[in-house]
Order: C-alpha cells, then sequence, then structure tokens
C-alpha cells in the first residue's frame, strides 16, 4: 500500500513539473496582463485577440495540414516498406534496417542541413513539398518501427494459405496482412502526427518563408519579445483541450476494445 | 517472356528509393562540402580549421558534457516512471504513458519559451544560471524520449523471470541488478541513443533558456549555416554523423534496440 | 533494368500509384513555382516589426501599410495585387535565404553593408529613377522628399548605394537605459545607472548581469572595438569638442556683429573640416579589423560576456520593459519603442545615449533582388517614400524616416515640442532637413531649429543632433577579413571554457570502453571457468 502510494506520489509529481508551465500559460490565458505573474482580472479577451490575430490561425491551420499531409505519406510509405522489409533476404533485411536507424538516430539538424542542401544543389525554390519531404524524413522511421513488432507476431502461414485458397498475393495482402498490422499502423500514424506537430528545426529549414507554422511563429515571436505573446496562452489553452478530448476517445476506444 | 510474379519483399522498393533520394543522397552531399573548400575543391581545411582550434574541441567537449549529463538524467527519472507505468498495480489505464508524450502536441518552442518564462517567475534567471536553465530545460523536453523507449521495452520483458528471481532466493536488489537491468538494456541503450545526439546538437533550447549566452555544437552548426559557411557547417555536421556512427557500432550486438521505439498508443 | 520494369508492372496499382506519386513530387518542385502569375504579386522581404502592419485594438481593425497600398494601386490602375509580406531578423537570415533562392523576393530591405555584399555578389539590380507607368507617368515621384544627407551618404560610398537601394529607414546604436536620476524613477523606486555611467562604453564591462547586447557579430564587434580603443577616441573627442567651442564663440560674435559675415563662413567652414575629419576618424577606427585588433576585440568581449545578461536578438526593446534587464545596447528607433511602452505599461522613464566616444550609424534600404517586379517594387518604395505613410510607419514602430519635410517638422512638433510657456530646448537639426523644408520653417540664418521639452529621451533618439552624429561612424563589410572576425564571434560566444572539460569527455571515454570490453571480457572468462567447472565435474 505505502508503495502504490509512493509510486503514484513519483508519477504525480513528475506530471505536475511537466506540465507546469502549460498550466501557467493556461491559468493565465484568462488574463489580459502582459506579463505573467501580474494579473490584472478575468477576461477572455485574449481569445478574442487569438482568432482575430489571422497570423496565428493561419500558422495552426499550416501545422496541421502538415502533420496530416505528412503522416499520410509517412504512413503508407512506411507500412509497405515495413513489410517489403520484412519479407525481404537477410542481406537486403539488414540493410533496410539499417538506413531506417539514420534519420532516428541522426541530430536533426543535421537531417535539416543535409535536405537544404540537397533542395539548393537541385536549384528548387522551397515549397510545401520540400516542407513534406523533411517531415517524412523524420517520421518514416517510426512508421517502420511501429509496424515491425506486428509483423513479428504474425503468423507466417496465414499468408500462404490464402495463396492457396486462391487469393491474389495484393488480396492476400490486403485482407490478410494490412488488417493484421492495423495497430501497428495506426500507432504510427499517430507517433507521426505528434513528432510532426513537435517539430521546429526541420521546419525551419525546409519551409518557403511563405508557409508559417505554430512553431516558426512562435519562435519568430519570442525572438522579438522576450516573453511570450499574452495570446499564444490562449492557444497553449486551445490545443490542450484538443489534446485532452482526443486522450478521452483513445481511452473509450480501448475500454471498449477491452470489453469485447 | 517471362512473367515476374509479385512479391511481398518488392512494396520495399518506394522506401528504399525515398530513403536514397531524401536521406543517403543529402549525407553524401554533407561529406562532401566537409571535405571541399569554398571553390568546391578537395581540402582539408576545415578538418585544420575545426581541430586547430582549441575552443571548438572545448565546445565539443561541453556539449558532449550536457549531452550525457542529461542522458543520465532522464534515464535517472524515467526509469521509475516507467517501470510504475508498466505495473498494472499501480496504474491501470494505460492511457497515462499518453501524458507523457501529450505535451509534444503543444509545440515544442511553446513549451520551451513556457519553461523560461515559468523559470523566470519563480526566480531562476536563464542570464544568471544560463547553464541551470538549459539543463532544465533539456530534461523538461527529452524526458519524453527516454521514457518511451524504456517503457516499450519493459512491457515487453518476461514478468516469470522476475518472480523465478525471487523464486531462486534473490534479494530485491540482486534481482534489479541481474534480472532486470539486463532485460532493459535495449530500453535504455535506445533512450540514450533518442537524448544524448539530439541534446548535443539542439541550438533551439540553448538559445531560448540560455539568454543566446550559451553555444553547443547545434549552435555552431546552425550558425555556420546562417552566415553561409557551408564547408565549415558541413564539417562539424561530419563530426556528428562520425560519433553516431561510432556509438551505433558500440552497441552493434545489442539486439532488438531497434524494435523498441514507438507502439505507445 | 528490363527485370526492375516488369516487376514494377507487376506490382499492384495502388502500390504504382504510390510510386508514382514519390516521383512527381521530385518533378512538382522543379516546376511547382511558376504557376501563381494570374494576379500580380508583390513579395516584400521585411525587418520584423519594420512597417505598419496593422493594428486591433479591439474595436476597430486597422488595415496595414501593404493593404493600404493594394488599395491604392487599384484605385490608380484598376489593377488588383496582392502584397506578400515576410520577415527576417537579421541581415545574414535575409542574405541566406537570398542566395540559396529558397524564397524568392521582389524587394528586400537590408541595411548598408549588407546592400553592399549584395551588389558585390550581383544579386540586386539597379533602380531606374525615370521609369514611368502606364498612365506615362513618372513612377517616382516621392524621391525629392528623401534627405539630401543621406543621399549624399549613400552617393560618397565606393559601391554607389544610390543606384541600387532607396533609404528607408536610419539610426544610431546607443544605450537604452533606466535613468536613475530620473524623479519618476525614483519615486516608484526604480533603479538601473546613473548619466553619467552610460556615457561610455566601459558601463558595459561592469553592469552586473543587468544589460544585454546584440546577438550580433557587427553589433557587438563595433562594441568591443569602441571599448578597446576608448583611449584614442576620448583624444580625438578633445580636439573636435575645442573645435567646437571656438566655433561657438565666433557664432555668438557674428551674431552680435562683432565679425563680418564673411570671417564667420570662414571660421565655419574651418570648423566644418575638422568636423568630418573627427567623423572620419571615429569611422575609421570602428572599421578597424587587422589580426591584432581581432585578438584584443575578442579578449574584451569574453570578458564582457561574462558581465552581461543576455545576448538577444531583438527581444531586449520588451526585456527592458518587463525589467529583466535595465540597460540595453539598442538600435536607436526599438529604444523609443521601448521607451513608449515602458511609460505606459510601467511607468518607467528610459533614457537613450549615444556614448561619447562615438557609435554606429546605420541606414536600412529598399533594393530589388534579380528578377523583381521592377514596375511593382518601385511603386512600392515610392509609396513608403510619401510623408504619409513615412508618418505612420514612423509612429508605428518608431525608428527615424530617411523621409524630411514640412510635415515631419509638424510631427516633431506635435509630439515632442514644448507646451505654451514651458521652457525648451533648441536643436539644431539643419544637416538634416536642410533644404527639404518651406522657408517659414526656418530661423534667419536659414537653419532648421526644432524646441522640444525633454532631452535624452525619444526625440533625441528619433533625431540625433550634428553633434551625435559627427561621432557615429558608418560600419563597412568586413571584406576579407570576415572569417576571422566570425571565428572571433565564435570565440566569444563559447567563452571561457576550462580544459577541463576535454578531460573529463576524455576520462568518459576511456571508462566507457573500458566498462563495454571489460564486461566482455569478464564474460568470456566466467564461461571459461564454467566450462572448465564442467570439464572437472564430467
Amino acid at each position: 500500500m505505502v508503495k502504490k502510494i509512493l509510486a503514484r506520489s513519483y508519477l504525480s509529481l513528475i506530471l505536475i513539473i511537466m506540465y507546469a508551465p502549460i498550466a501557467l500559460l493556461i491559468v493565465y490565458s484568462f488574463t489580459e496582463s502582459t506579463n505573467i505573474g501580474t494579473w490584472s482580472g478575468f477576461s477572455f479577451d485574449l481569445y478574442r485577440q487569438m482568432f482575430a490575430n489571422e497570423e496565428i490561425m493561419e500558422a495552426l491551420l499550416n501545422t496541421i495540414l502538415i502533420a496530416i499531409a505528412s503522416s499520410v505519406v509517412s504512413t503508407i510509405l512506411g507500412t509497405l516498406g515495413a513489410i517489403g522489409i520484412f519479407y525481404s533476404r537477410r542481406r537486403m533485411k539488414r540493410v533496410l534496417n539499417g538506413i531506417t536507424q539514420i534519420p532516428v538516430l541522426n541530430a536533426e539538424i543535421v537531417t535539416a542541413i543535409s535536405l537544404t542542401i540537397l533542395f539548393v544543389t537541385l536549384g528548387i525554390t522551397f515549397n510545401f513539398i520540400t516542407l513534406l519531404i523533411g517531415h517524412v524524413v523524420l517520421t518514416i522511421p517510426f512508421v517502420v518501427l511501429s509496424v515491425m513488432p506486428k509483423l513479428q507476431q504474425l503468423d507466417p502461414n496465414m499468408y500462404e494459405a490464402a495463396l492457396d485458397l486462391g487469393a491474389t498475393p495484393s488480396i492476400a495482402l490486403r485482407k490478410v496482412i494490412i488488417p493484421e498490422v492495423l495497430p501497428g499502423v495506426l500507432s504510427g500514424f499517430l507517433l507521426c502526427i505528434t513528432l510532426s506537430l513537435d517539430d521546429y528545426i526541420i521546419t525551419a529549414f525546409t519551409r518557403n518563408n511563405s508557409f508559417s507554422t505554430l512553431s516558426t511563429y512562435v519562435y519568430g515571436v519570442t525572438a522579438k519579445r522576450g516573453a511570450l505573446p499574452p495570446s499564444l496562452r490562449a492557444l497553449t489553452t486551445l490545443i490542450t483541450i484538443l489534446m485532452f478530448i482526443f486522450l478521452l476517445l483513445t481511452n473509450f476506444r480501448k475500454a471498449k476494445a477491452v470489453k469485447n | 517472356m517471362k512473367k515476374l510474379r509479385f512479391k511481398r519483399k518488392h512494396l520495399s522498393i518506394p522506401y528504399l528509393l525515398f530513403f536514397i533520394f531524401f536521406v543517403i543522397l543529402p549525407l553524401l552531399l554533407i561529406v562532401y562540402y566537409a571535405f571541399t573548400d569554398a571553390n568546391g575543391s578537395f581540402s582539408f581545411g576545415n578538418f585544420v580549421e575545426f581541430f586547430g582550434n582549441r575552443n571548438k574541441i572545448r565546445l565539443l567537449s561541453v556539449s558532449a558534457i550536457i549531452g550525457a549529463l542529461n542522458t543520465v538524467l532522464c534515464i535517472l527519472i524515467g526509469y521509475p516512471v516507467a517501470m510504475i507505468l508498466v505495473n498494472k498495480k499501480f496504474v491501470k489505464s494505460g492511457i497515462i504513458v499518453l501524458l507523457f508524450i501529450m505535451p509534444m502536441w503543444i509545440n515544442f518552442v511553446l513549451r520551451t519559451a513556457a519553461t523560461r518564462d515559468l523559470l523566470y517567475a519563480i526566480g531562476i534567471e536563464g542570464g544568471n544560471y544560463p547553464y541551470l536553465t538549459t539543463m532544465i530545460g533539456m530534461v523538461y523536453n527529452y524526458l519524453p524520449f527516454a521514457i518511451l523507449p524504456l517503457y516499450s521495452t519493459m512491457l515487453k520483458m518476461d514478468k516469470n523471470l522476475i518472480e523465478a528471481s525471487y523464486d531462486l532466493g534473490a534479494t530485491k536488489p540482486q534481482t534489479f541488478v541481474k534480472t532486470i537491468l539486463p532485460m532493459t538494456k535495449p530500453g535504455i541503450i535506445s533512450a540514450a541513443q533518442m537524448v544524448f545526439m539530439p541534446t548535443m546538437s539542439s541550438f533551439v533550447i540553448s538559445d531560448v533558456m540560455g539568454e543566446r549566452k550559451i553555444q553547443l555544437i547545434g549552435n555552431s552548426i546552425q550558425f555556420n549555416f546562417d552566415q553561409m559557411r557551408w564547408n565549415e557547417g558541413s564539417f562539424i555536421a561530419f563530426i556528428m554523423l562520425s560519433i553516431i556512427a561510432i556509438l551505433m557500432f558500440l552497441t552493434r550486438n545489442t539486439t532488438k534496440v531497434e524494435t523498441v521505439r514507438g507502439g505507445v498508443w | 533494368m528490363m527485370k526492375l520494369i516488369n516487376n514494377l508492372i507487376n506490382i499492384k496499382r495502388s502500390v504504382l500509384a504510390l510510386f508514382i506519386f514519390v516521383f512527381s513530387l521530385s518533378l512538382l518542385f522543379l516546376t511547382g513555382c511558376n504557376e501563381q502569375e494570374k494576379v500580380k504579386i508583390l513579395r516584400v522581404y521585411n525587418w520584423q516589426e519594420y512597417i505598419d502592419d496593422g493594428t486591433d485594438d479591439g474595436n476597430k481593425v486597422y488595415n496595414s501599410v501593404m493593404e493600404d497600398f493594394e488599395i491604392w494601386y487599384e484605385e490608380k490602375y484598376g489593377e488588383k495585387i496582392i502584397v506578400q509580406y515576410e520577415t527576417f531578423e537579421t541581415n545574414e537570415v535575409m542574405l541566406n535565404t537570398l542566395k540559396t533562392g529558397k524564397t524568392e523576393y521582389d524587394l528586400v530591405c537590408p541595411s548598408e553593408y549588407a546592400i553592399q555584399k549584395m551588389i558585390k555578389n550581383d544579386m540586386i539590380i539597379k533602380y531606374d529613377f525615370n521609369l514611368k507607368d502606364k498612365n506615362g507617368d513618372l513612377i517616382f515621384s516621392n524621391y525629392g522628399n528623401i534627405s539630401d544627407y543621406i543621399i549624399n551618404l549613400f552617393k560618397e560610398d565606393s559601391y554607389h548605394l544610390d543606384e541600387y537601394a532607396v533609404p528607408y529607414m536610419w539610426g544610431t546604436m546607443g544605450f537604452i537605459y533606466v535613468n536613475n536620476e530620473d524623479e519618476t524613477n525614483i519615486e516608484n523606486g526604480f533603479t538601473g545607472f546613473d548619466e553619467e555611467e552610460v556615457k561610455h562604453w566601459d558601463v558595459l564591462w561592469e553592469t552586473d548581469l543587468k544589460a544585454s547586447a546584440k546577438d550580433s557579430i557587427r553589433d557587438t564587434y563595433v562594441v568591443g572595438v569602441m571599448y578597446y580603443y576608448r583611449d584614442e577616441l576620448r583624444q580625438n573627442r578633445e580636439v573636435y569638442l575645442e573645435a567646437k567651442e571656438a566655433y561657438d564663440a565666433h557664432f555668438e560674435d557674428y551674431q552680435n556683429g562683432l565679425i563680418s559675415e564673411n570671417e564667420y563662413k570662414a571660421f565655419y567652414d574651418e570648423f566644418k573640416l575638422k568636423q568630418d575629419i573627427y567623423r572620419k576618424s571615429c569611422g575609421e577606427i570602428m572599421n578597424r579589423c587587422d589580426d591584432e585588433t581581432i585578438k584584443h576585440v575578442e579578449e574584451v568581449l569574453v570578458e564582457m560576456k561574462d558581465n552581461i545578461y543576455s545576448f538577444e536578438v531583438d527581444n531586449g526593446k520588451n526585456d527592458i520593459v518587463t525589467g529583466k534587464i535595465s540597460l540595453n545596447f539598442a538600435w536607436s528607433g526599438d529604444a523609443v519603442y521601448s521607451m513608449d511602452v515602458a511609460e505606459e505599461e510601467e511607468g518607467v522613464n528610459l533614457y537613450y545615449s549615444v556614448p561619447e566616444e562615438g557609435s554606429n550609424v546605420w541606414f536600412d534600404g529598399w533594393v530589388m533582388p534579380k528578377g523583381a517586379n521592377v514596375e511593382l517594387a518601385q511603386s512600392f518604395v515610392n509609396y513608403l517614400c510619401s510623408e504619409e505613410i513615412a508618418i505612420r510607419n514612423m509612429d508605428f514602430i518608431g525608428y527615424t524616416s530617411s523621409v524630411v519635410g514640412d510635415e515631419i517638422l509638424n510631427r516633431i512638433d506635435e509630439n515632442y515640442g514644448v507646451e505654451e510657456g514651458d521652457e525648451g530646448y533648441d536643436v539644431d537639426l539643419t544637416y538634416l532637413f536642410g533644404s527639404h523644408v518651406s522657408d517659414d520653417k526656418k530661423d534667419e540664418n536659414g537653419r532648421v531649429i526644432v524646441t522640444v521639452s525633454e532631452r535624452g529621451r525619444q526625440f533625441d533618439a528619433q533625431y540625433p543632433d550634428e553633434e551625435v552624429i559627427s561621432r557615429c561612424g558608418i560600419m563597412e563589410d568586413f571584406g576579407d577579413q570576415y572569417s576571422k572576425v566570425l571565428a572571433l564571434w565564435e570565440n566569444v560566444k563559447i567563452g571561457h571554457i576550462s580544459p577541463i572539460a576535454n578531460i573529463i569527455v576524455i576520462v568518459g571515454i576511456v571508462l566507457m570502453v573500458a566498462f563495454v570490453y571489460g564486461s566482455k571480457l569478464y564474460r568470456n572468462y566466467i564461461r571459461r571457468k564454467r566450462k572448465e567447472k564442467f570439464r572437472v565435474t564430467e
């Protein structure tokens, strides 16, 4: 019992520390005060300011757009890649597994500048596609790494059985393998979204200047403002709420799955 | 003509091509820039400049120390967290682990700036203690990256072996050192890989938290690229690549390191 | 190869589609940028917060200058255009973007040295001041509004800046600080620095973590050079001050009718000559970057780094308002911004001072990168050069426009003039406004004198008098010494690092290798022993 309390309080402590800065922003999103630390009455004005601020809204939209686009591309390419890698011959498998590790282990800034050099060498004006490629490079290994374990759990005979029963390879793939690895794919997809939303360095290096995301926007304004601009506090609240709604949904999904 | 059958392994062809174009080719370009001068001819100038500069070597050292310190701190803090999280007695819902990852949805720059503002509000000022605030920022940011692989490894851990260890009369510390620790070794290595390099090469956290008084290897790369010194910047990037290669070589025998990333949801 | 292609053909459609998608990516961004030619777009790349970009006071949303230009242009030419406005934080970021071709622009606003660099690298095109629009009117109708003083400085430049750039904002660099002697500050208990302290560069070495400097090689290099050569600069100033004193006496004599106009003119010319020599000597010292200087500047700056609170990019102007720091080495326009905000929000009175040893005077100008839409770009620059828009921008950002004229004088009077009956201070701005204002704004000697209510604050930051300007030099590009200065800057940013760091790392690596191989050897040893044991028991 004591152990349980101890364990739980340790967990809570870490969580409290982790969420403290976010909580601070949320609390101060309900006042107009420009400085954190001085409370100047309750107000929803920052929310109005945030929604009226076109730059923030555009950045938010762009962030979501690139997160979804890059995650979809990564998930498709990565899932097929993972299946391909899994059924490759041993040597090829080792090579492919090896290169999958590169973007994970590589320093993000090195990945970013290497892509910059590539695009500049090719003489490309940076655009959405370059940014997309940057994010896909960043996220794709995590799809492969999420799908791989599910492939290992797969019964190798099922695919053969499907073929023996007359399915074409692609039907066998779609009806047998894909459904089995789907949880891994989903988990990879969510990991992609998370990483893409969080990213600053790759975005900063591979975007066109006219395409600003939340991270580049925030970096720009903190560089010139010092403290965070007040309307970003409201934005933090908004994202946190979305985040918890998502968490609850996942919770329900899992609870349902357990029941069934 | 002989008709070729579709094989599952062909599915990796687009993946492979993507990696060749956008991962391997760019890295080769970095190596190319690292060993050429501004006119494009082969040169060891960057090599000489880097290793001939006492300050650069010290910069590398300081970055490595901060990286190592952060790795140790993240694992020390994260290991118990992961252990508690996998223990059904303490945590019933798997959702709790997501709480450790969710802050990432609020952008990293935003979180870092918020941390700085919080620390400032409680009197820990970046200008006065730049290294302290930078370290706090690093731990704060990289802790989830350490918890994730540790958690995944522990999920796969065979609980029977721990029972067996107790049954054979081992004490708790003995069980931990002889059984649990070796079983979670891939997780620890993976966590270290996810924390060490990114810390060394981060420049945003040091800029924001340290009031730009802290320089890490990442700042140096970014600075050189800002100043259009691609060759010098590429050489530093090349050093980072070499360090990664060495670390990968050292941990090559630890199998299954790669399988413990991801798989939270 | 054939085999591969055959393989591909046989792969199911979905895979093939994906395959094509990946490849079309590469094709897409080779051609991707030429599609948006329907509505004319003016792509402007400017410093952050360097134009009136619209406000929203809660009741009403005010247009930005760009939006008003779009409206103005449509009214005038009946053609819809879009201004795509983006910002950069430093000249280097801007140069990087243009050089790599990451993003393309029609109009960019760099500082003078960056313009020199761009001319040298053949990145920008010349203005055509005679260009006519489709109605046959001259596009550049407002060029005459720009002060001759600034145009002449551009002309003097060896790169012929005037042909490539149209001056936008200009200013000095100096200290903005919380003044200990100000009554409001004393009342409210705000403490910072004394007026006497901030007259010299030394203050940055004695601030006890209360000040910040710029995170920029050039701006902070100036600080180091000025500090290192402070004795020489002070001596030059003594000489100049003597000359000025003599001249002031002669002027008084002339006004009292003691000396003739010709005699006075002679004294005036002599003084101007001496002032010019002084100005050039400041510029010369500031631009020193020989190896010896670089070495010493590095030493003093490393020392300075340990004494200041932060290196800042652009946030110093807010940090001083919130009280994080109480002195900042800042651009004059940011200083004005800080003074306004600090007064309004925190009730602190901030002051601006250009050190007596001398400082940096800078000019930003609009340039057109190669491939720019010349007509649209010039039209926009001309729009910015109208007095009305110049005032709007000045009021919004706090910087000083290169545009001068009657309306600008009126604005100075409105903002900084004295109330009826109050005592004021006379400031001579002839050098800047000279030939641009109508005669009724000048005094009987043809000088432009403005009477202001207080010194050392917003007005002085915006309009330095001739004496301040004469001790400010223009900082040039480092030229061949550039990479050495960069190395200096990196060393400053790295600062003092004890060699112990190296030792720790080496010890760490040795321990790690020892651990990895030691544990392996140990395992093998145990295994061997066990085997032996088994053998014995067998």
